[in-house]
């Protein structure tokens, strides 16, 4: 290979590697396992927010909105000293605002987790399984998560919760309610 | 051009970059777009609350039975009992420890799906239900001891599931049976054939306002009359006779209190019998005329669920769900009327308080089933004495926790049905909980339906299906 053909290989090794990027999901590591939060071990201590390496947390508030009752009165997005049940800010529960709150019909409200704002502290899913369906809860997010070795959440989770899950299915659910239709 | 023209641009240029740089790092901002957390961002502005128009009553439906009624004098004609204190009388002995197989069970029915607890009287079983197919609230009556339907009588109500659907108890007095419906639609039927006889819409006779999850509130009846805690635009409470549902009395609602899940209770306060009621912004009482005796506005949760308790020397027990916690008012003469006053308020981890249930007083000792926020003691059995609250006497502890379902005493010993349907029953001696059994009853959740017991067979319900015990210990009686 003359010293032409290698700056050539070169040069097209730079050009493609963002294309093949693109192939790629971000924090994916293809198999293997992958850290992830038991929701009935939780119990919303709060250190998800702080311990994770990542700027924000790698951890979310999830909505599994078939346990949802879609009240006008949810728990884990009023606090608990509330004055009136509507969306202004001293009545809400999320220090972020990261919950989206939105009329569908009487008497019927769609809760919606915007998870740029969430920052995992799991304030909401304390006070959702508090009074509700607990539909609420903290999954740590595959798109987000370096996957470290040893998390340092999971070393400091006083429940014990943080568990090893199979890459392809990365999340745990909670067992919806049954409904007879 | 040469190659100092060429290096002075370049140059040039890379102090231009620079300059452009500092110029960006100085003034640069972020975003000042600012969402301000305003009330209405959810276009809740745009939400129309659905008014029910049905005509109460109008649909009815007997069934081919072979079932005789059997001669049954024990009674549990209303919530929480004859006596409305959940305490049932009974004069023999009821099996308290079971094999594996648990109880007898006579029989099983499916239901809608709801929490509305059954009454017993004149040998049949009464059970406000929701019909799914007929989108319909319907009066269902049973034979006690076969379970077998006689007839039932509805009427449409297509309501959406919002925790359920059915809520409440009827009450049954003098061959009468009413019921109050998850729209607040009141109707009375004869207990025997079913007929209607009379019926009246809450919210169109009186512009009261549905609480949320439906309304809860369980009627009653005293004296011939039906006393209903109605919330409405100018009536807060009114009494109907229970033949006619002719107007007996209205109290007005000078304080705009709204319609809670609370019912009406009667208690005898500083020697007058009053009608308490617990609406949404306070609570207050009417002498058995109409006539506002006290009203007090000082403690008032969002949502309010349990009835009050009268626990003695004219004060009553309050509690509520969802954060509120419990307190006490003091009611006192004062000079030819009353006043009442907030002695003292805890929250759930403080002391007792109940989400849904109303407490049970024995003596001078309250017991209840914790909430889930009361911390450690969350979703226990506790014991309280009512003269040295909030203080809690005895729990039963971190083994025994229950939830929001229903629990009574009987035969000397308290029945406690949890969440998923396992009934286990308790004594309580030397200011300790034993367990005596404890068996899976029914399959389902959200067990919250109130127990109904008489004479030795008791019924319980899940979120869709319904259970007859026989609990006679024949052995003993």
């Amino acid at each position: 290979m003359t010293r032409r053909d290698l700056l050539r290989l070169g040069f097209l090794a730079v050009i493609t590697a963002p294309f093949a990027a693109l192939f790629r999901k971000r924090g994916e590591t293809g198999t293997g396992y992958f850290w992830q939060i038991d929701p009935d071990k939780c119990v919303q201590c709060g250190k998800c927010e702080t311990e994770c390496i990542l700027p924000q947390s790698a951890v979310k508030c999830v909505h599994q909105y078939a346990s949802c009752g879609y009240c006008l009165f949810c728990s884990g997005y009023y606090q608990d000293k509330r004055i009136e049940f509507n969306t202004a800010g001293e009545n809400m529960r999320c220090p972020t605002d990261a919950i989206i709150r939105t009329y569908v019909e009487d008497p019927y409200f769609e809760y919606k987790i915007d998870e740029e704002r969430c920052i995992g502290c799991g304030k909401c899913v304390k006070g959702c399984l508090s009074f509700g369906n607990g539909s609420l809860f903290l999954q740590v997010r595959r798109d987000l998560c370096k996957n470290c070795n040893e998390c340092r959440i999971a070393k400091a989770c006083p429940a014990d919760a943080f568990v090893r899950v199979p890459a392809d299915h990365p999340y745990i659910y909670r067992k919806p309610p049954e409904v007879k239709s | 051009m040469n190659a100092r023209v060429l290096n002075f641009i370049l140059k040039a240029l890379a102090v231009a970059v620079a300059c452009l740089g500092i110029w960006h790092y100085l003034t640069f901002t972020t975003s000042r777009h600012v969402e301000y957390a305003e009330p209405v961002r959810d276009k809740s502005e745009n939400r129309v609350v659905k008014k029910m128009t049905t005509q109460i009553g109008a649909d009815f439906k007997k069934f081919e039975s072979e079932a005789t009624i059997q001669a049954f004098e024990a009674e549990w004609p209303c919530f929480r009992g004859i006596t409305r204190d959940n305490l049932a009388e009974y004069d023999g002995h009821l099996t308290k420890t079971w094999d594996e197989s648990g109880p007898k069970v006579l029989w099983r029915k499916p239901l809608g799906e709801g929490y509305s607890g059954a009454i017993i009287a004149g040998g049949r079983v009464y059970v406000l239900d929701y019909v799914e197919e007929d989108s319909s609230d319907a009066l269902r009556c049973f034979e006690l001891f076969s379970g077998e339907e006689l007839w039932r009588r509805g009427y449409k109500n297509p309501i959406r599931r919002n925790h359920g659907k059915s809520r409440t108890i009827p009450a049954y007095s003098d061959g009468v049976v009413v019921t109050l419906g998850p729209a607040a639609h009141v109707m009375a039927v004869d207990a025997d054939s079913g007929d209607l006889l009379w019926s009246r819409d809450l919210v169109e006779a009186y512009g009261a306002e549905i609480p949320q999850w439906y309304a809860g509130q369980c009627p009653l009846i005293e004296d011939g009359k039906v006393i209903l805690g109605v919330g409405g635009e100018k009536v807060l409470m009114t009494a109907l006779d229970l033949r006619t549902g002719e107007t007996v009395w209205e109290m007005p609602n000078d304080h705009g209190l709204k319609m809670s899940h609370s019912s009406v209770v009667s208690a005898t306060l500083c020697g007058t019998k009053q009608y308490i009621y617990a609406g949404i912004g306070g609570i207050c009482a009417c002498d058995p005329e109409g006539k506002q005796l006290w009203l007090c506005t000082k403690w008032k949760p969002a949502v309010w669920a349990p009835t009050p308790l009268a626990i003695g020397d004219g004060r009553l027990f309050l509690t509520a769900g969802y954060g509120a916690g419990s307190a006490t008012l003091a009611v006192k003469k004062d000079g030819d009327g009353f006043s009442a006053s907030i002695e003292q308020e805890w929250k759930p981890t403080q002391g007792p308080a109940s989400e849904q249930q109303t407490p049970i007083l024995i003596g001078d000792t309250m017991f209840v089933i914790q909430p889930k926020d009361a911390g450690a003691r969350r979703a226990e059995f506790i014991a309280a004495d009512v003269s040295a609250l909030p203080a809690v006497k005895s729990e039963s502890g971190k083994d025994a926790r229950f939830g929001l379902g229903p629990y009574i005493h009987a035969d000397g010993a308290f029945w406690i049905l949890d969440d998923e349907g396992v009934l286990s029953v308790y004594e309580y001696k030397d200011d300790r909980f034993e367990r005596l059994a404890t068996h899976k009853i029914l399959p389902g959740a959200d067990s919250w339906g109130p127990i109904a017991f008489a004479g030795g067979l008791m019924i319980l319900r899940d979120s869709t299906s319904m259970v007859c015990l026989d609990l006679r210990n024949e052995v003993q009686q």
